[in-house]
């Protein structure tokens, strides 16, 4: 019963909640205020992480182990050993170059004198074929070298050595503790929200009381506070949005014509709307839960 | 209307603030509880709008058994009882007229209903012409007004006042009285008015009721003498 009764009753709630915000302007302003400031604080720093992340995995992506055939096989037998390569733990993908296309890429790194140069190999290509390896987990990309190298008929796996894993290590490094500052802000902020809003609640205990008094349900009670948290989280979530609607398509049309393809940004859509809803998620369901608490304080007999 | 049979209440703190107390207030009545501060009179009104419960012994009042209702059942019971408190506790963000719809809202009463409640009760405490005020507006009397009208809007079967006129001045005070008076004869409410002023006792003799020690010293009803105010 009690519960048909607040559905029929929501219109009405909601119209107190609004009209509390109104009538307490000057702590819902500070509470607005307070959920502005954090879903900010969460958004810039969680877009910067994001990117940042996106950006170490293009970069893992981009590492391939070099492997160079013996010069002495063709290449049918070259094309053989594809197979053996592909049935590698965490191989995720080989791509066969001739031998053709070993000059021609050579060629292609020379100047106007080299390139007439090496045109004359053609006839007696001296150059063995290869193959393009892309790992699966930048981590195990000496690993795989390896195994590659102990092959038949390859002559050479190489990785890029000590200076490829370090590099794998620190940007392992730096997403790890991006993550782990992004939670914990958020964590800290969350609790921040919940707070200011268990002090707005703390200044209307009379209210709470009186509406006791008079034989206000627990739910009548308590529906327009949580209605109230949801919508402070609402209108604190208004500028975050708008600053990383404008803020991030600004900095992406900007950063697109200095950064390399390799490091890019994430694309502007869908990824603003997905942060959007995490904001206003994150502002509304910390301003119910956190009013559901605080009022329950209030409610016990 | 309010029973309490060998009521004793026991605070944690070990504090026995009431002593094994019978009373028997029926319906229509108008009682004054008086007694020195620390006897009991606050934890004695307690108990009877579920504030507190009772340690041993029953508490029946409007025909319920208090100590028995459920936690979540409090509300509800509460609607058959008006309480007016010496500091008003009103709304402060809501108006006179919002403060005393509040109760009929709460309990779900149609707005056309509520509107007709809230006017006919302002005019009985004689606010009509305050209804759009804010509490912070007023006199300590016409807030005190506020307050009874609010606890009376839905026709409760007790009202109790827990020093009522605490705040006001002795002319204001007596007009509260008046018009606790008026209530108890034009809805036969039960009124339990709890007191330190003595001229007021004095003044509209009725029924009184002395607490002493967490004891009914005495009872006027039953041919009981009461200190000071005879």
């Amino acid at each position: 019963m009690e519960f048909i009764s607040c559905i029929k009753n929501f219109p009405k709630h909601c119209k107190t909640a609004f009209q509390n915000i109104w009538r307490n302007g000057v702590m819902s302003a500070s509470s607005i205020f307070a959920v502005t400031i954090t879903l900010l604080l969460i958004a810039v720093i969680g877009v910067i992480a994001i990117n940042v992340q996106d950006m170490t995995y293009s970069i893992e992506d981009s590492l391939t182990i070099y492997v160079k055939m013996d010069r002495e096989i063709s290449d049918k037998d070259a094309q053989k050993i594809l197979p053996d390569i592909e049935k590698i733990e965490g191989v995720k993908k080989a791509t066969f170059s001739s031998k053709e296309d070993e000059l021609d890429k050579m060629i292609e790194m020379q100047d106007e004198d080299g390139k007439k140069l090496f045109e004359t190999y053609r006839e007696n290509n001296p150059l063995g074929a290869a193959y393009v390896v892309e790992v699966e987990d930048a981590k195990e990309i000496d690993a795989v070298a390896d195994k590659i190298s102990a092959l038949e008929h390859v002559n050479e796996a190489t990785s890029g050595g000590a200076s490829t894993s370090s590099l794998v290590n620190s940007l392992e490094t730096i997403r790890n503790g991006g993550a782990v500052f992004v939670v914990g802000l958020t964590i800290v902020a969350l609790f921040m929200i919940a707070n200011t809003i268990k002090i707005t609640i703390t200044s209307r205990q009379t209210e709470i009381s009186i509406m006791r008094m008079v034989g206000a349900s627990n739910w009548y009670i308590r529906l327009p506070y949580m209605l109230e948290g949801v919508f402070i989280g609402l209108l604190g979530s208004i500028v975050p949005i708008l600053v990383v609607y404008f803020g991030y398509n600004w900095i992406y049309s900007g950063a697109t014509d200095f950064l390399p393809a390799m490091v890019s940004m994430r694309e502007p859509f869908p990824f603003i709307w997905q942060c959007s809803g995490i904001m206003i998620a994150l502002g509304c369901g910390v301003g119910l839960i956190g009013s559901f608490v605080s009022v329950r304080k209030f409610l016990k007999f | 209307m309010i029973k309490l049979e060998n009521v004793t209440k026991v605070y944690k703190t070990g504090v026995r603030a009431v002593n094994n107390m019978n009373v028997d207030i029926g319906e229509g009545e108008f009682v004054y509880v008086i007694g020195p501060t620390g006897a009991g009179k606050s934890t004695f009104i307690k108990l009877l709008y579920r504030e507190e419960k009772a340690s041993s012994g029953t508490v029946i009042v409007a025909g319920q058994d208090v100590s028995k209702i459920k936690d979540r059942k409090v509300p509800y019971f509460r609607r058959n009882i008006g309480v007016v408190f010496q500091n008003f506790r009103l709304l402060p963000k809501k108006t006179v007229f919002e403060n005393v719809a509040f109760t009929l809202e709460v309990t779900d009463t149609p707005r056309v209903q509520i509107r007709k409640k809230v006017r006919r009760t302002l005019e009985l405490v004689g606010l009509e012409d305050k209804a759009n005020a804010f509490p912070h507006e007023l006199s300590g009397g016409q807030q005190q007004r506020v307050a009874i009208a609010r606890a009376i809007v839905n026709s409760p079967k007790v009202l109790i006042a827990d020093e009522p006129t605490g705040n006001l001045d002795p002319d204001t005070s007596n007009e509260i009285i008046g018009l606790l008076e008026r209530i108890n004869e034009v809805n036969h409410t039960t009124i339990l008015v709890v007191t330190h002023d003595k001229e007021i006792v004095q003044k509209h003799k009725k029924r009184t009721i002395l607490i002493e020690d967490g004891c009914i010293k005495t009872d006027t009803s039953a041919g009981g003498y009461v200190d000071g105010v005879h």
